[in-house]
């Protein structure tokens, strides 16, 4: 819990490098760069104020981004080496004691190749998140916000299967949906303070795991009904509501646990706050 | 020495123009993908960069009026001028196209009309460049802007005198401003001199190439049967099809440095011959101006700056004693009657202010909905803080007035201290005195420095220990709300006679704490 207490501060320190008060001046960019030969890409993506969008492009895209940032500020972050990106912002040093959490007109829009595998690190501060992971092809995937508002949405099957997903949130409003499309063996969810709501809509290996741990806060988890659950909780003073489970020992299950062809085991782990269940 | 090599720079220019007469090549189609595109648009900038799938990148920046292609300056542009409006406006239209669609876009280009100088001569460059780097043949140009625009840069010219030393002039040609192509069954008779613009050399050229700005791309079968003399430019393609050497005849910055460096040298030598005058006159002054008269300004002036903050804190306490006199009232009251609890608070603020601001903000960070508030309470936390200090202090001052005019201390003793304001301006009086009696003491000379630096130590332990109270009656009192720490109202010690606010003194001990 300690990282994702960091995550937040370190969200403020990502985005507070602009004074309140000071002029701003806008500058835009676009860049696009088309596929040749790359068998794969890493992305590593820091943006600490603002806007960030996330999506798939058609080829003959390797990638295609598009940012709005005080130039006063900050400076673009862009560099392309040999399949590896990194993009995002800066702060260009002129530090200032105020702080402005999230600007509403600095903005990244980043779109990656579907036809590419991809390894996925976001890094984002104060930022207000949509991202659809659907048509990716992701090898890995890293994501830590800060005090961010973030949707998220798989939309499409992620034709590779993913060891882990990480998902680290701060301080935030989090919304995760049709999560089972990415495929992963193994999904995290560590949320410091906030709400956080997960669907697992898409799932189809037939053993996947996830691993949620929350502060101080609610989490919601929904589940597709043909799945099979297996809970196991760590809380201290949190409320777990899981109607529908039975209880074997010091483990809940699901009532088709047995006969699922698709499993999930879920382990929770909470501080303070309620971790709800839904099975639709 | 410039203008020495100038006139003969034009010399052999007039004779080589006159010889043979600018010309236009047709061009041939150049079809180049487009593999990454970067459009940046700011008020500072409008930067465009290229990179293709079999060579080189191109990057055309406007960056505060300076035009450049790649690492070289092509001209200087009018901010907010036909040439900067055009281009940004193209970049504009091109940020939201994939690279397909931009090269077209670049590719249709064209200056706007009515360009004159400099600008014609960078419009036509980049339109130039634009041209020779994407498909199609280019526009249409006349001679004369391009060589109007070649006339007017200096820095081309002397690269073009160099390149042209020695050179003959049999079968001479030379392009200006202009894509052009020789065909691989074209012979160029005598040298070919390109002059900022791009050529595609696939035939003969049986003298030396001449390249000023621009670029050449050598084909396969291409042939110079003498050397490259180049400046500023870019060579591509098959090396090979030069006979003899490739010779770099000094770039346009390199001139510029040159003359940059001239420049700077005759200034140090001018230092160098006026430094023992200069050393002389420094002298000369100095001996004029003793350290007595330093001293004198000095201490002038900072009796001055004392006179100015005693204004601006007497401004600020009328004005808190116009819209807030019963919270004033109150915190001053506070101060007298609580002074040691006052103190103690106001210390105490002083060592977990800062703890106390940052804890709260991170308290309101970590939680989703504190972030707004966090907004606020980061500036406005040290904002209170202070206005409490500078508050707190003026109120003390008020005390400290009507004590000084209790004990009858020389000219406070007949003043009015019924009135606040005038308990106010005697109470700054007090504060800042240490500060002025230094000051005037500075005007005697440097013989009184001790007794300035007690005097200024103890006037600034009398500033501290005033803000510290007046911060702790601030917040004892909730800002003059509470009257709670509050001893009886002034207005009730000066309705009686002022023998009576000596006995009130005499027998109230709290006063003397009030200090």
């Amino acid at each position: 819990m300690r990282s994702t207490l960091a995550l937040a501060l370190s969200a403020v320190a990502l985005a507070g490098t602009v004074s309140a008060g000071a002029a701003q001046s806008w500058s835009d960019m676009q860049i696009a760069r088309a596929v040749q030969g790359e068998e794969s890409l890493e992305v590593h993506v820091k943006y600490g104020a603002g806007r960030f969008n996330l999506r798939a492009v058609d080829a003959p895209h390797l990638y295609r981004m598009r940012m709005r940032f005080d130039e006063d500020s900050f400076e673009p972050l862009h560099e392309y080496r040999r399949g590896r990106l990194e993009v995002g912002v800066s702060g260009n040093q002129r530090w200032n004691s105020s702080l402005r959490l999230a600007d509403s007109e600095a903005e990244l829009e980043l779109a990656l190749s579907r036809g590419v595998p991809i390894d996925l690190r976001l890094e984002l501060g104060a930022v207000v998140t949509e991202i659809d992971l659907g048509g990716l092809q992701l090898t890995a995937l890293d994501m830590a916000l800060g005090a961010s508002e973030s949707r998220i949405r798989v939309s499409q099957r992620n034709p590779l299967i993913l060891s882990r997903a990480s998902l680290k949130v701060g301080a935030a409003s989090f919304t995760a949906t049709e999560l089972g499309n990415l495929n992963a063996r193994e999904i995290l969810v560590e949320a410091g303070v906030g709400e956080v709501k997960l669907d697992l809509e898409g799932l189809t290996l037939r053993e996947s795991e996830l691993h949620a741990k929350m502060g101080l806060g609610s989490l919601e988890v929904r589940i597709p009904s043909n799945v099979g659950i297996e809970v196991q909780r760590s809380t201290f003073l949190a409320s777990v509501n899981a109607p529908g489970l039975s209880r074997r020992g010091n483990t809940f299950y699901s009532e088709n646990w047995d006969s699922a062809e698709i499993r999930l085991r879920i382990r929770l782990e909470s501080v303070l706050g309620s971790v709800t269940i839904i099975r639709p | 020495m410039f203008r020495h090599r100038s006139r003969g720079v034009f010399a052999p220019l007039a004779l080589a123009l006159s010889l043979a007469p600018l010309g236009t090549a047709p061009a041939a189609a150049q079809e180049r993908e487009v593999v990454f595109h970067q459009v940046s648009v700011s008020s500072r900038e409008a930067t465009l960069r290229l990179e293709f799938n079999d060579g080189p990148e191109l990057v055309i920046s406007l960056q505060e009026g300076e035009l450049r292609v790649g690492d070289r300056s092509v001209g200087q542009i009018e901010p907010g001028g036909a040439l900067d409006a055009s281009w940004r406006a193209l970049l504009a239209e091109a940020i939201a196209l994939d690279n397909g669609a931009v090269s077209r876009l670049l590719a249709s280009w064209t200056a706007p009309e009515g360009l004159s100088g400099e600008s014609a001569a960078a419009a036509e460059l980049l339109q130039s460049e634009l041209a020779s780097t994407f498909a199609g043949p280019p526009p249409a140009l006349s001679p004369r802007p391009a060589l109007e625009g070649l006339l007017l840069r200096q820095d081309r010219l002397l690269g073009l005198a160099a390149a042209l030393q020695g050179l003959s002039q049999e079968g001479l040609r030379i392009e200006v401003g202009e894509s052009v192509v020789i065909s691989s069954d074209e012979v160029v008779p005598g040298s070919l001199v390109i002059v900022d613009g791009s050529t595609q050399l696939e035939g003969r050229v049986r003298g030396d190439l001449i390249l000023l700005g621009g670029s050449v791309t050598f084909g396969d079968d291409a042939r110079v049967d003498g050397n490259v003399r180049w400046s500023d430019a870019r060579i591509e393609g098959n090396r090979d099809a030069v006979r003899g050497e490739f010779m770099e005849v000094g770039t346009s910055a390199a001139l510029r440095d040159t003359e940059a460096n001239l420049r700077d040298e005759l200034r140090r030598e001018i230092e160098a011959s006026l430094r023992p005058e200069i050393q002389a006159l420094r002298n000369e002054s100095r001996s004029r101006s003793p350290s007595v008269f330093r001293n004198v300004t000095r201490g002038v002036s900072g009796l001055f700056q004392t006179l100015l903050t005693f204004g601006i804190l007497l401004g600020t306490g009328l004005g808190l004693l116009y819209f807030f006199p019963r919270n004033v009232d109150v915190v001053a009251r506070t101060a007298r009657h609580a002074t040691g609890r006052s103190a103690l608070v106001g210390f105490a603020t002083f060592v977990l202010g800062v703890p106390v601001w940052i804890l709260g903000m991170l308290v309101l960070v970590v939680s989703i909905i504190g972030i707004p508030v966090a907004l606020l309470w980061i500036p406005a936390f040290p904002l209170a803080v202070v206005l409490a200090m500078v508050a707190g202090y003026l109120a003390v001052a008020q005390n400290l007035g009507r004590w000084a005019s209790l004990r009858q201390f020389g000219p406070f003793q007949s003043a009015d201290v019924s009135r606040p304001a005038m308990r106010l301006g005697i109470g700054l009086m007090v504060l800042l005195s240490g500060f002025a009696a230094a000051h005037l003491l500075q005007i005697f000379g440097g013989i009184f420095m001790p007794f300035r630096v007690i005097l200024n130590a103890a006037a600034g332990v009398l500033g501290v220990l005033t803000v510290a109270v007046g911060l702790g009656a601030m917040i004892l009192s909730r800002g003059g709300r509470d009257p709670a720490f509050a001893g009886p109202s002034w207005d009730n010690d000066f309705d009686d006679a002022p023998a009576s606010w000596s006995q009130d003194v005499d027998t109230d001990p709290l006063d003397e704490e009030a200090l």
